[in-house]
C-alpha cells in the first residue's frame, strides 16, 4: 500500500471536527483511511478545537498558584523574610527558582504533576516542557546538565522506570552542571498501579538520595541536591512521598540564585561516551563518589540527631519523622535527609547512645537490612506495616513493637467514575457489546474496568494494553482471539504505544488497537501531550495519531466519534475480521476541556421509555432508573448524546 | 480541623481559607488533602491542623476538634473520628436559606466555625479575599458574616 504523505493532510484539523459528515471526503483513501457517511440520529456538536494559548500559565484549576508566586506582595513579609503556605510540589518548585534551574521536564505523574505545572505558571525565567514520556525528560535534562546547566527532571516512582535507562548510565557520566531528578513516590496507591519503594533507585544505580520531611525542606534540599550535584558530579535523587508532595506547610523563601553556566561546552569524550572501555573507568569513579558522599553525610546539617529520652530512640525519614516526632515526643530521633548512602558511623553513636532503637520505614525495609548488616542491633516493623502509607497511630504501633495495626476508622470511599459526558463511557459501551476482550492502559480509560462497564481486563503500566493484546492473541484460540482488543489512551500512546504498535506491524501480526482520543492528558490535569501540540513553551507542534500510524504501515486506520456508537460498533467489528493491524481512533474531546456555554440536557419521554436498561447499563452518573422510566439528572447530565443514540425507542432527546 | 464532602462543594476551598487565615494569625499550618477524584465523584476530605508545632500533616485517629461536613452522608462516616469534646458542624437548611446562592454553603459554614476560634475577623476577610477569585470575594465574606452571625 502506497503511503505518500506529502498528499495535503487536513486530517489533523479535520480530527476535533463532528464525525457527523463533514469528514467524509477528507481521507485520501491512497493512506487506507475511511471516512463515515450519513449521520446518525444524535452527534453532540463538538467543542471547537481546544484554544491552548489561552490556557498556558494563566488559568490553572488553582489559580492561586499564579496570584502568590508572580504577583508576590507576601502573605508575611517581615524584614525582607518572606513566609508562604504552599505544597509540597509548590515547594520544590520555588527551590528550583531558588538554586538556578534553568532546565525543568517531566511527564505528568500523579503526585509530582503540580512541581513542573507551577515552574511553569510561576517562574518564567525557568524553561519547563512536558516530554511524551519520562526517558525522554530525563535525557533532555542530562543533555542539558551536560551542556553545564542546571536541570530538574520530575516524575511519579514508576515514571522512574521509564526513565531507568538513562538513569543509570548517568550515574557514570555525571554532569558539568547539576541535574536533580524528582521522584515522587505514592505509598498507599492512592492513584497509581504499584506501591513501588524507589529508594531501591538509589542503591541500584549509586545515585545520592535526599528525602525531604515537609514543604520547607522540600523547598531547601532542591538546592541542596544541586549544591552536591555540582560538588560531586553527579546526579542527585529527590525523593517524595504523595504526603509531602499535596501536603501544605510554611516555607520561608531565600534569595534565588544569580550563578550562570559556563559559557562554552567542555568535551569530556571519556566521561560522556560510555563505550566499555571508558565506562569501565567511570565505574572506579562512581564507586569512589559513594564513599566521598557517605564522609559528607556524616557531618552534614541533612542529617540530625535530636536528643531526647536515653530509653527509646528512633530512626526516620521523609514524612514518617513527623509521624514519629508527635507520636513519641519524648523519644531520641535520628532523622536522615541524606537516605543514600547512610551515614554509618552517624548511625552506630546513635544506636549506642540508646537503649531501644526502633527503625521507621514505609514500605520496604530498606534501612533497617542495611544497618543491622553492619553489626548493630536495631528493631524494624512487622511485615503487616510494609503495605500501604504510615500516620501517627500506625507509628506508635510499630514504635510500641506491635504486630498489628492499630484500631482506626476505615471509610468506604466513594468509589471514583467516569464524568458525565466523558467520550471513554461511549468506546467502552460499544466494545462491550462487541464482547470485545480488553487489555487496557493507564488514564482516566482505566476506570472501565469497574461496575457496569467492567470491560477492561489488564491493565499493567503505560503502553502494555498493545503488546499485550498481541500477545494474548497468540495464546488464545481464534475465535477469542479475534475478539481481542488492545485499548490505549492519546497521551499514553504518545508515551510508550507507539512501540507496541510498531512491533505489531513490523512482525506481521493482526489485530485490533483502540485509540481513545480525548484531546488531553485528562487523569493528571488535563495536560498538553504531543498529539494535541498544546506545549508548555508555546510553540508547540501537533503530531497526527492517523499520519503517525500510516507511518508505521498500519493497513487500516478508522477516526471515528465514540458518540456515534452505531459507526464505532460497525467499524470495531469490522476490525475483528480483518488481517494486519487495525487502528480506530475513537476521537472526542474531555469533557473537561472546556465549560459548555449551553444548557443543553437530555431528556426522557416517558410514554416511550421501556426501562430495558441499556442507557442505565453506560454508568453514566446522570441516568436514574425509576420504574415506569428513566430519567436523566439535569445538574448531571453534560448533553453528549450517548443515551440518546444508545436507546432503541427514540425516548431520548436532548433540549435547550 | 476535617474538611469533608464530595467533589463541588468547595471541601477544598474552604480549607484553603482556614489555613490561610491560621496562617496569617502567626500559627504554624499543616494541610493535607487527597483530591483528584473530586472531578469524578469521588469523596473529597482535607485536613487542616494548625496550633504552636505542627508535625504531621495527618491527624491521628479520633483527634479532630471540628468535623466541617459539607455533604451529610460523607459527613456521618468521620463522626467517630472527633475527639473527646469534638464538634461536628452540618449544613442545614435554614443557612442555605440566608444565602446569595447555595455554592458559598461552605464559606458559611466557615463563618460558624470561626466563632469557635480565636482568630481576628479582619484576617478571616483577608485569607477570603487572597483564597478566592475577585469576582467572587465579596459574596463569600457575605456568606462569612452570616454563618459567623448565626447562632
Amino acid at each position: 500500500m502506497a503511503t505518500s504523505l506529502s498528499a495535503s493532510l487536513p486530517l489533523a484539523r479535520a480530527g476535533l471536527q463532528s464525525a457527523c459528515g463533514s469528514m467524509s471526503g477528507a481521507f485520501p483513501s491512497a493512506l487506507g483511511l475511511r471516512a463515515f457517511g450519513a449521520p446518525h440520529r444524535y452527534c453532540a456538536p463538538v467543542p471547537k478545537p481546544y484554544d491552548f494559548r489561552r490556557r498556558n500559565g494563566l488559568l490553572r484549576p488553582r489559580q492561586r498558584q499564579t496570584f502568590l508566586h508572580t504577583h508576590f506582595t507576601g502573605s508575611d513579609v517581615t524584614e525582607n523574610r518572606v513566609r508562604e503556605l504552599i505544597s509540597g510540589d509548590e515547594a520544590i518548585a520555588r527551590g528550583a527558582f531558588e538554586a538556578g534551574i534553568s532546565v525543568a521536564t517531566g511527564y505528568p505523574g500523579t503526585p509530582s504533576t503540580e512541581i513542573i505545572e507551577t515552574i511553569h505558571a510561576s517562574y518564567p525565567s525557568i524553561y519547563a516542557q512536558w516530554s511524551p514520556n519520562e526517558k525522554a525528560a530525563l535525557e533532555v535534562a542530562l543533555g542539558a546538565a551536560m551542556g553545564g546547566a542546571r536541570a530538574l527532571v520530575t516524575m511519579k516512582h514508576v515514571g522512574l522506570n521509564v526513565a531507568a535507562d538513562p538513569l543509570f548510565t548517568a550515574a557514570y557520566t555525571g554532569v558539568q552542571g547539576a541535574l536533580v531528578v524528582v521522584t515522587a513516590d505514592d505509598p498507599q496507591l492512592h492513584s497509581s498501579q504499584n506501591e513501588q519503594d524507589n529508594r531501591w533507585y538509589a542503591r541500584a544505580a549509586k545515585i545520592a538520595m535526599l528525602e525531604p520531611s515537609d514543604s520547607q525542606e522540600a523547598k531547601d534540599f532542591v538546592l541542596k541536591a544541586v549544591e552536591m550535584s555540582e560538588r560531586f558530579d553527579t546526579p542527585v535523587l529527590l525523593r517524595i512521598t504523595t504526603r509531602i508532595a499535596h501536603s501544605e506547610g510554611i516555607v520561608e523563601f531565600g534569595e534565588p540564585s544569580t550563578a550562570r553556566p559556563a559559557a562554552a561546552f567542555k568535551p569530556r569524550r571519556d566521561k560522556y561516551v560510555m563505550i566499555p572501555a571508558y565506562a569501565r573507568k567511570r565505574h572506579k569513579v562512581v564507586e569512589e563518589r559513594l564513599s566521598a558522599i557517605q564522609a559528607f553525610g556524616e557531618t552534614s546539617e541533612l542529617n540530625r540527631i535530636e536528643r531526647g529520652s536515653a530509653d527509646l530512640g528512633i530512626i526516620a525519614s521523609g514524612v514518617v519523622y513527623e509521624y514519629a516526632r508527635e507520636a513519641s515526643p519524648e523519644a531520641s530521633m535520628l532523622k536522615l535527609g541524606l537516605t543514600y548512602p547512610l551515614p554509618a558511623a552517624l548511625i552506630r553513636k546513635f544506636v549506642s547512645s540508646v537503649k531501644r532503637c526502633v527503625v521507621v520505614e514505609e514500605l520496604d525495609d530498606i534501612l533497617t537490612t542495611e544497618i543491622r548488616a553492619t553489626g548493630l542491633e536495631v528493631e524494624g516493623k512487622a511485615p503487616a506495616f510494609r503495605l500501604g502509607e504510615f500516620n501517627v497511630d500506625r507509628v506508635r504501633a510499630i514504635v510500641n513493637g506491635s504486630d498489628r495495626e492499630p484500631e482506626t476508622l476505615t471509610v468506604a470511599a466513594r468509589p471514583p467514575a467516569l464524568c458525565a459526558g466523558c467520550p471513554h463511557r461511549a468506546a467502552f459501551t460499544v466494545l462491550k457489546k462487541c464482547k470485545a476482550i480488553v487489555t487496557g492502559d493507564i488514564g482516566c480509560y482505566t476506570l472501565s474496568v469497574l461496575p457496569p462497564l467492567e470491560v477492561m481486563e489488564s491493565c499493567v503500566c503505560m503502553g502494555a494494553s498493545i503488546g499485550m493484546a498481541f500477545g494474548l492473541r497468540k495464546a488464545l484460540p481464534p475465535d477469542e482471539a479475534r475478539r481481542v482488543v488492545g485499548v490505549i489512551g492519546d497521551s499514553t500512546f504518545f508515551h510508550s504505544g507507539v512501540t507496541g504498535l510498531m512491533d505489531a506491524v513490523y512482525n506481521g501480526a493482526t489485530g485490533v488497537v483502540m485509540i481513545l482520543d480525548n484531546r488531553t492528558t485528562a487523569m493528571t490535569g488535563r495536560q498538553g501531550h504531543p498529539g494535541t501540540g498544546e506545549a508548555l513553551t508555546g510553540n508547540g507542534k501537533a503530531v497526527s495519531i492517523e499520519e503517525l500510524c500510516a507511518g508505521l504501515g498500519v493497513a487500516n486506520v478508522a477516526v471515528i466519534d465514540p458518540i456515534d456508537v452505531k459507526s464505532l460498533e460497525a467499524e470495531v467489528r469490522a476490525a475483528m475480521k480483518r488481517d494486519g493491524v487495525n487502528v480506530v481512533v475513537a476521537r472526542r474531546p474531555c469533557i473537561l476541556l472546556e465549560r459548555p456555554k449551553h444548557r443543553r440536557r437530555a431528556r426522557v419521554t416517558a410514554e416511550k421509555c421501556k426501562v430495558c436498561g441499556l442507557c442505565v447499563a453506560t454508568g453514566c452518573r446522570a441516568i436514574v432508573k425509576g420504574e415506569k422510566s428513566v430519567s436523566v439528572e439535569p445538574a448531571v447530565c453534560m448533553a453528549c448524546g450517548l443515551c440518546v443514540n444508545i436507546c432503541p425507542t427514540g425516548a431520548i432527546a436532548i433540549e435547550e | 480541623m476535617l474538611f469533608v464532602g464530595v467533589g463541588g462543594q468547595g471541601v477544598l476551598k474552604a480549607s484553603d481559607v482556614l489555613a490561610r487565615a491560621a496562617f496569617l494569625a502567626g500559627l504554624a499550618v499543616k494541610k493535607s488533602e487527597i483530591h483528584g477524584m473530586s472531578q469524578r465523584g469521588g469523596g473529597v476530605t482535607s485536613t487542616v491542623r494548625f496550633g504552636e508545632t505542627i508535625h504531621s500533616p495527618l491527624a491521628p485517629s479520633k483527634s479532630i476538634d471540628f468535623l466541617m461536613a459539607l455533604d451529610r452522608v460523607e459527613g456521618e462516616k468521620y463522626i467517630a473520628e472527633l475527639a473527646e469534646g469534638g464538634k461536628a458542624l452540618f449544613i442545614d437548611d435554614d443557612l442555605v436559606r440566608k444565602l446569595e446562592d447555595p455554592r458559598v454553603a461552605n464559606i458559611a459554614l466557615l463563618g460558624r466555625l470561626s466563632t469557635e476560634l480565636d482568630i481576628a475577623e479582619d484576617i478571616w476577610d483577608k485569607a477570603i479575599a487572597m483564597e478566592m477569585a475577585p469576582k467572587f470575594v465579596a459574596m463569600n465574606i457575605q456568606a462569612f458574616k452570616t454563618g459567623r452571625r448565626q447562632r
